[in-house]
């Protein structure tokens, strides 16, 4: 419920979590200077502890039901406006994210073991980027939106290229930032359409001053749609827009490609939620009736969903390198997220619920694929598939882990992915969207083909050297939780699915609550 | 009294030269300069909205967003720095380790 | 505790704490798999002993929920139709394990994933709900991956993917399909949206003249050509003859006996009595597949060499039999499709079984390089005679009751008649083959390079299990009350439903 009147004390908190993460990063910043060059493992640690207190904080707003705007006044003005928003649609985004933030930076820290370089930088950039993937999140406003994916981006452009002696390392970051730089001007010249067009940045507003404008300037949403998707597509790494995936997935540090595969797409699909979704469902709506001459928004993100799944599972195919593979991987799982963004605007509510869940478990899987490719591949020198042979007798039980990561990400039974893709694409069929969901189903196939390449080089493939893998026991704890959680959830999925259901109500709220 | 029109009009084909600039320029530094006139693009269509629809906010989004673009080309800056200093590379077409 | 979730249970069981158990000696798998596969069917026979003959109706069900979102539940129980099956897989997994010389290395990780294996076919059997159904579809393909991949023979892992993904784009279509059902019985019926088969056969049953009829027939033809692909149907098979003829030869016994059954049972248990118009509608197009399968396996076991591939083909053709069984929609033709499914489910493994100890002997699956194993080895290859017949339809052998109704069936089903006395030309070519095969392995003489090589015959161990699966095939054909007594009532039930 949106507060009548300010309350400052109570309105602060809604960005506790964020304050926590971004006041932590300062400490860490002052700490890393002082710290010698062997000890920047502690910032480390404490960059842990500083998303586990995130993390709590989250998780204790939950468990309170806090819940409502954070608002602000101009001086002189009337009326509230809303920038931050805490529903439990961003409170469960925001706890994805952290996780993964959290399993990142364990990674991290066993990253930079016996390497030199921008160790402590590495920490408090994620926890920097992370404020930001929490923003956009939160934001029920154009410019804190825009301001979050920023934060989120102008940091993993630095981390992606922090190698600074590797040259693909460089690479990776110049090429994701320049793609990323286009996509930022694309969304910010849509949301300048957004704006004109609702008169207000507010976008709890915005539906219903958009739907006061329908039929009249069809045209500009077109267009600022067209803007949006273009640059939100960049972000989520949908197909045509995901060119600098795989360049920038195998030129990136192991743990940044996995930061970018989790947070960074998480965040992105909570902002295309936010933005390209929930402003346009009065221009959805007006779809259906005969007058309409604009574009079938719908479709098109049924057919950005296609293209993904095909491209991003075809074009793995071809791969050889694993990180790579693992881009156009998750392109491909960005293609069936999509497929419940394209179901949202005829069956919002629960939609966005099986969305939540898909990309909770979407983390927990591809995070334990990369912790056991970080593993295979710093032990063998080699980024190749080939570097696996054999790895179910020399670590039967990583192997084990992996192979159940691998069967959650094509969506096998008694894993979580089955009902992540169950959950998505019954939407989809909800939604009158059969074919799609025909077609994702069928398309994911495909992926079998690739994943399934990892666990013939694990089990059917001999190895090279019989020696088991070194192993850390940080990077131990997270794949275990990972594998865990993924056929905890896969046997029960709705302890996952109880309270993301949940989610469409609060943000169906963010609909009708019109202060 | 000139309209909204050309005002829009004018962020319209900034946008099309930032972006036709962007996707064809080699040197990366020219890419950076064009992105920034995208973004310019879309600070015109702000300030334009918010002049002739009565709200304030879109003033205030372009003073937000004019700080990013600071932010980005420091970002950039170094980023494009730190791929020179390790290689002599002058065009986007040279770095070619990753299939681009 | 429900007596189908511990006979579901045991094999899982094993497999999960099999795990955790050192993997040093191939013997202990070995037992270790007999035991639980054992203690499998002592569940499955004392089901069949309080299973209730008269009823038709499901009996044992336990239903929990389980995604209430989607009215998911969790939900086993049993009928006349799934009881027979639920025994005929512990029985033929048994002999899988009490076959298991042929595995020579990493016992256990096969020991286990046949475990796995049986769990997701028993469990399979007793699914009363079209989600955990697939789930326990799919539960069957891991396992089939790694037997094959590992264990198999020839170009086995790229048959192992091969069989994964072809028959994964028919899993992907079927579980569509399902959503699809259980949304559009809810639209239409007002009802609120079930996946438990009984609750969404009686919602569709009132819904069914409100849907319309091009959707109903669209449903079960995904449906049904899903299902084909895991029988196989023509021209949804080109998958088996690689699997069949690569795969170790227990696990090609259980494929080739069990699994294909799954989707024989799928189009039995589920499309039919879901979308019961659009199955009288397209019965004609099931019966055409089903002639089509039956003369193109027998024709093309005539041509092949290899035993393997020659088992493949003529299995193919009894699952063309079956299908025309179902396609008739009748009472004599299921009865014939059911016995078919216990009757081939018997005997394809038996013949597996023996084919893999004649491979084991003359080293060769080649039908150019053997002959005259009568000499030598006269118990398995008298075995091989009898299971040949009962392949052939011989009476008093299973496949005699079993084709003869399945024939009988389809030609009193009037859309049909052409379409079986076409079908029946099969038995021709069928008894050419099958004489053929048993001919030139155990007649004539012996082989010259296998004149010096030392040929025994069949040990204890390698001789249980194709005896086991004889006995029953000739105990089904002399007394089929054994697996009609409880299929009637629930035939009935079936058939009161498809209004006929």
């Amino acid at each position: 419920m949106p507060p009548t009147l300010i309350d400052i004390t109570g309105q602060w908190q809604y960005l506790l979590a964020e304050m926590v993460l971004v006041g932590g990063g300062i400490v860490a910043m002052i700490v890393d200077l002082l710290l010698p060059r062997r000890n920047k493992s502690v910032v480390g640690y404490f960059s842990l502890a500083i998303v586990l207190a995130a993390i709590t904080v989250v998780a204790v707003q939950m468990g309170r039901h806090v819940g409502g705007y954070l608002q602000f006044q101009y001086v002189g003005a009337t009326g509230w406006k809303n920038t931050v928003v805490v529903d439990l649609f961003a409170q469960l985004m925001s706890l994805i994210m952290l996780v993964g933030a959290l399993f990142v930076l364990v990674m991290d820290v066993y990253d930079w073991r016996g390497r030199q370089g921008y160790e402590g930088e590495s920490y408090y950039l994620i926890l920097f980027a992370t404020t930001g993937a929490l923003l956009m999140a939160n934001s029920a406003d154009l410019i804190t939106l825009f301001i979050g994916m920023e934060l989120l981006s102008l940091p993993s452009y630095v981390l992606a290229g922090l190698h600074r002696q590797n040259v693909k390392s460089n690479e990776a970051g110049l090429k994701y930032f320049l793609y990323g730089g286009l996509a930022t001007a694309a969304i910010l010249y849509g949301m300048s359409f957004l704006y004109g067009l609702s008169g207000t940045t507010d976008l709890v507003a915005m539906p219903s001053a958009i739907a006061s404008q329908l039929p009249n300037e069809r045209l500009f949403f077109d267009i600022a749609f067209a803007f949006l998707l273009l640059g939100l597509g960049f972000k989520m790494a949908v197909v045509p827009f995901h060119m600098w995936a795989p360049d920038v997935y195998e030129g990136a540090p192991t743990p940044v490609t996995a930061y970018l595969s989790v947070v960074s797409k998480v965040a992105g699909f909570a902002m295309a939620t936010r933005v390209l979704i929930v402003p346009f469902l009065p221009v959805v709506a007006e779809s259906t009736t005969a007058a309409h001459t604009g574009l079938p928004l719908v479709t098109i993100l049924a057919i950005v969903a296609v293209l993904s799944m095909l491209g991003g599972n075809a074009a793995a195919l071809r791969q050889r390198n694993a990180k790579r593979l693992f881009a156009y991987s998750s392109i491909a799982q960005a293609g069936y997220v999509l497929v419940g963004l394209a179901a949202m605007p005829g069956q919002s509510a629960a939609t966005a619920g099986s969305m939540v869940f898909y990309l909770a478990v979407y983390a927990l899987m591809n995070v334990g694929a990369f912790v056991t490719i970080e593993w295979v591949t710093r032990a063998a020198g080699d980024e190749s598939l080939a570097a696996f042979a054999g790895l179910g007798r020399r670590s039967p039980w990583m192997a084990f882990a992996f192979t159940v990561c691998l069967l959650s990400l094509g969506g096998f039974p008694i894993t979580a992915g089955f009902w992540g893709k169950f959950f998505l694409f019954s939407f989809a069929v909800n939604a009158q969207l059969s074919w799609l969901a025909y077609a994702g189903m069928v398309l994911s196939v495909i992926s079998f083909v690739y994943y399934f390449r990892f666990i013939r080089q694990m089990y059917f493939v001999r190895p090279a050297t019989a020696e088991t893998l070194q192993v850390d026991a940080g990077n131990t704890v997270v794949l275990a939780l990972c594998t865990v959680g993924v056929l905890f959830f896969g046997i029960v999925p709705n302890v996952l699915m109880g309270p993301a259901q949940a989610v469409g109500a609060s943000f169906l709220s963010m609909l009708n609550a019109v202060p | 009294m000139i309209g909204l029109g050309p005002y829009v009009a004018l962020g319209a084909v900034l946008f099309a030269i930032g972006a036709y600039g962007a996707l064809t320029r080699h040197n990366p530094i020219a890419v950076l300069m064009c992105i920034e006139m995208m973004l310019n693009a879309a600070n015109i269509n702000f300030v334009a909205f918010s002049s002739f629809g009565g709200s304030i906010d879109g003033q205030i989004f372009v003073i937000f967003s004019l700080v990013v673009a600071a932010c980005e080309a420091a970002t950039g800056l170094a980023l494009v720095l730190g791929v020179y200093r390790n290689r002599d590379i002058q065009e986007i077409g040279d770095m070619h380790l990753l299939k681009w | 505790m429900n007596l189908l979730l511990v006979a579901v249970g045991l094999p899982l069981l094993g497999a999960v704490a099999g795990a955790f158990l050192p993997s040093r000696s191939a013997a202990l798998w070995r037992w270790w798999g007999v035991g639980f596969s054992l203690a499998a069917l002592v569940a499955a026979v004392l089901v069949a002993v309080q299973f209730d003959m008269g009823q038709g109706s499901l009996q044992m069900r336990l239903s929990l929920p389980w995604v209430p979102l989607f009215g998911v539940t969790f939900g086993v129980g049993i009928n006349g139709i799934s009881l027979p099956l639920l025994l005929l897989s512990a029985v033929v997994f048994c002999a899988a394990f009490a076959s298991f010389g042929w595995i020579e290395e990493r016992q256990k990780e096969y020991a286990l994933w046949l475990l796995v294996m049986e769990c997701g076919l028993l469990g399979l059997f007793v699914a009363t709900d079209l989600i955990l159904f697939f789930v326990f579809f799919e539960v069957v393909l891991i396992p089939s991956y790694f037997l094959v991949g590992i264990f198999g023979r020839g170009n086995r892992e790229h048959t192992a993917i091969k069989f994964v993904t072809y028959t994964g784009v028919a899993s992907a279509v079927l579980l569509i399909s399902f959503v699809l059902l259980a949304f559009t019985a809810a639209r239409y019926g007002g009802g609120n949206l079930t996946t438990d088969i009984p609750a969404l056969t009686q919602a569709m049953g009132a819904a069914e003249a409100r849907i319309p009829a091009g959707l109903q027939t669209a449903l079960f033809l995904a449906m049904a050509l899903a299902f084909m692909v895991k029988m196989p149907i023509f021209p949804l098979h080109s998958w088996a003859p690689d699997v069949y003829r690569d795969a170790p030869i227990p696990v090609a016994a259980v494929l080739s006996g069990v699994m294909s059954k799954m989707g024989a049972y799928g189009i039995l248990r589920i499309a039919v009595p879901l979308l019961p118009a659009a199955a009288s509608q397209a019965s004609w197009l099931l019966g055409l597949l089903g002639v089509i399968s039956i003369l193109y396996g027998a024709i093309a076991a005539l041509g092949q060499k290899d035993l393997r591939l020659l088992l493949a083909y003529s299995s193919m053709s009894h699952m063309g039999v079956l299908l025309l069984g179902i396609a008739s929609l009748n009472t004599v033709g299921l009865q014939g499709a059911v016995f078919q499914m216990v009757s081939h489910g018997l005997i394809i493994p038996g013949l597996f079984f023996v084919v893999g100890l004649i491979g084991l002997r003359a080293q060769s699956y080649d039908l150019q390089e053997l002959g005259g194993l009568w000499q030598r080895s006269p118990r398995l290859m008298g075995v091989f005679l009898v299971l040949g017949l009962a392949a052939l339809g011989l009476p008093l052998t299973s496949g005699f009751i079993a084709e003869f109704q399945a024939f009988a069936g389809a030609f009193r089903a009037s859309q049909l008649q052409v379409l079986s006395f076409i079908g029946v030309l099969g038995f021709i070519f069928s008894a050419s083959y099958i004489l053929w095969m048993v001919e030139r392995t155990a007649y004539g003489p012996l082989p010259p390079r296998l004149e010096q090589a030392s040929i025994r015959d069949v040990t204890a161990m390698e001789w249980v299990s194709p005896l086991v699966l004889v006995l029953l095939v000739v105990a089904v054909g002399v007394f089929p009350a054994l697996v009609g007594t409880p299929l009637t009532p629930s035939l009935g039930e079936l058939l009161r439903g498809l209004g006929g």
